[in-house]
């Protein structure tokens, strides 16, 4: 699934490559990397593992052919998410420097089809969950049932998803003559046989690792190398710049038509509803009427954006106060 | 000679090229990925049908192998896989698109076919310019070059151990593959009943290998924060190579 720089346009491109750096960032800054000095060594010999491992040629059974592993999944399921990620993104590197396997211009393409998905989709949000809150992996029948279902569900759901993508990142390129849907009828059918034979791979390789050294599963790796989650502090702040930004900006491209239960009555009743003397006592009292200035002291794009903010803000004071009141009055009972 | 031991002669060959000492090789590695980069760039924004430009951008590949003295037979050998995969890419094109153009003002042929043969290049020499990069400056002097740009200094010691280790990891999947094939009757690919056995137990020899590296990595005074990777210095001769190449990119995609 390795794209060509031939495939893409430079736009393309660099758009993949801004994003796949900013997760490579991100992976770094979830590493704690004072204390995962030791796993650095660990990471570039399990680097070298997946890369050799994809030269090894697995027989799949009453097809007379073989198939090779990618490895995005078993680096996620050894590794974890982030440092699975920034292995994978060493390994392709290696790859498009010294093999031409994959173009530099589209090394971000491969990074996030191939890292990405492997190991904040379907690590995450489809393996993690199947095989549960998991503090010791045993050898039972049970656990290796759900340690292969899960290995091959992420594989196949990634390699999916992978392949998805290297569709979307050629078609919106146009550098190739193919329509979508045929390119995506081409793709999609041959990399659910590719994610298969790597799923069933990696279930075996991951019950074989699980029987014998439990503890080389980043899954039940107790000594994490990874920071806690992120702080209150931080979430609030966050939150509060994307409210900000999405009630000062983004409110300008709100639509000024009706909503859909005014449509309806106004289509139902064939002329527009009206509240009477409340509608008038509402228009005289409100601050900002209708989202806007009530005189046009300023242009309307202003008084939206102030709206916006205000409305946001008094918000917050309302969910803060009543959050406190209830709080009091918690703590005055017990 | 089986796909991996190419592997290992194709690794241990552009290692060879990339230490020799002429005047190539002596420029900044950072110098020669910005041109790298920029060349890509270029090549990919040309349009699908400018068979004209595409020529003419492979003056770069031309002029550094025979500068270089970087030796024929090596280049189309690596190069013989990669040329027929770009050919693939644009395979459809004759089939999908059946319009007629004027090539040179003189001859009339389907723009599929130009396509087609556009797309191939553009493959080709941007796989060109990755072998010219890599067969110039060792592993260690790019990676150098990539710190400079804030690439995270764990993530190069990282690329650098996994570089070293493909190597000695290639020849033990080598070893182990040579004596299943002599216990299977000469089986290439692996049996499903062996995949997670043969596979794990040489990833637990990894996985205590590298316990091993960290420990002698630790003895001889290993620590992250002083760690380094070669660092060379920018001459201005680096610099007014670098400027050149980028000025002849420039105009060929500007003004032709």
């Amino acid at each position: 699934m390795h794209m060509s720089d031939a495939l893409i346009t430079p736009i393309v491109g660099s758009s993949m490559l801004a994003s796949s750096l900013g997760v490579m960032a991100t992976a770094t800054k979830k590493l704690d990397i004072e204390s995962m000095e030791h796993r650095i060594p660990y990471m570039g010999v399990v680097g070298a593992f997946v890369f050799a491992s994809q030269m090894v040629n697995f027989a799949i059974p009453a097809t007379g052919s073989s198939g090779h592993i990618g490895g995005g999944m078993l680096l996620a399921i050894l590794l974890g998410p982030h440092a699975g990620f920034l292995t994978m993104a060493s390994v392709l590197l290696i790859q498009a420097l010294f093999f031409a396997d994959g173009g530099l211009l589209a090394y971000g393409c491969n990074l996030f089809n191939l890292g990405f998905f492997t190991c904040y989709v379907a690590y995450p949000i489809i393996f993690k969950p199947i095989l549960g809150k998991v503090t010791q992996i045993v050898g039972d029948k049970q656990s290796q049932f759900r340690l292969g279902l899960a290995s091959v569900l992420s594989a196949v759901i990634a390699l999916q998803l992978g392949a998805f993508a290297v569709v979307l990142q050629t078609v919106i390129s146009g550098r190739t003559e193919l329509p979508f849907m045929e390119f995506t009828m081409f793709m999609q059918p041959i990399h659910l046989a590719i994610g298969l034979v790597e799923g069933l791979v990696t279930a075996a390789v991951v019950i074989y690792i699980a029987g014998q050294r439990p503890d080389l599963l980043h899954i039940t790796n107790t000594s994490s190398i990874e920071k806690t989650g992120p702080s209150t502090k931080s979430l609030i702040r966050g939150l509060a710049i994307v409210t900000i930004v999405v009630g000062v900006l983004v409110s300008q491209f709100a639509s000024a038509s009706p909503d859909g239960l005014e449509w309806a009555l106004e289509n139902v009743s064939a002329h527009e509803i009206g509240g009477g003397v409340l509608e008038e006592i509402q228009g005289s009292i409100a601050v900002l009427p209708d989202y806007d200035f009530a005189n046009d002291v300023l242009p309307s794009t202003v008084g939206v954006g102030v709206s916006g903010f205000v409305g946001s803000l008094l918000t917050l004071m309302m969910v803060v106060g009543i959050g406190l009141i209830v709080r009091k009055k918690s703590k005055s009972q017990t | 000679m089986s796909k991996r031991m190419e592997n290992l002669i194709r690794i241990s060959q552009l290692e060879e090229l990339a230490r020799r000492d002429n005047w190539l090789n002596n420029i900044h590695s950072l110098i020669k990925l910005i041109i790298t980069i920029v060349y890509i760039f270029l090549i990919s924004s040309i349009g699908k049908y400018e068979l004209t430009k595409v020529l003419l951008f492979m003056v770069y590949p031309v002029f550094i192998l025979t500068a270089a003295d970087i030796p024929i037979k090596t280049f189309v050998g690596k190069m013989i896989i990669p040329i027929c995969l770009g050919a693939s890419l644009g395979m459809l094109n004759p089939f999908l698109d059946k319009t007629s153009v004027n090539l040179f003002g003189l001859t009339i042929i389907s723009a599929g076919w130009l396509s087609f043969v556009v797309l191939w290049l553009k493959s080709t020499v941007c796989i060109a310019a990755a072998f010219i990069l890599v067969s110039t400056s060792p592993i260690e002097q790019i990676v150098g070059a990539l710190e400079s740009l804030k690439f995270p200094k764990f993530m190069s010691i990282q690329i650098l151990l996994m570089f070293r280790y493909i190597t000695i990891l290639i020849s033990e999947f080598e070893r182990a593959l040579t004596a299943y094939s002599l216990r299977t009757q000469g089986r290439k690919a692996l049996e499903w009943h062996v995949w997670g056995s043969f596979m794990g137990q040489i990833f637990i020899r990894t996985a205590e290998k590298s316990v091993r590296l960290y420990e002698s990595m630790k003895l001889r005074g290993f620590n992250l924060q002083t760690a380094f990777t070669q660092k060379q210095k920018v001459k201005s001769i680096d610099v007014l190579y670098m400027f050149i190449w980028v000025g002849i990119f420039t105009g060929i995609h500007i003004w032709i």
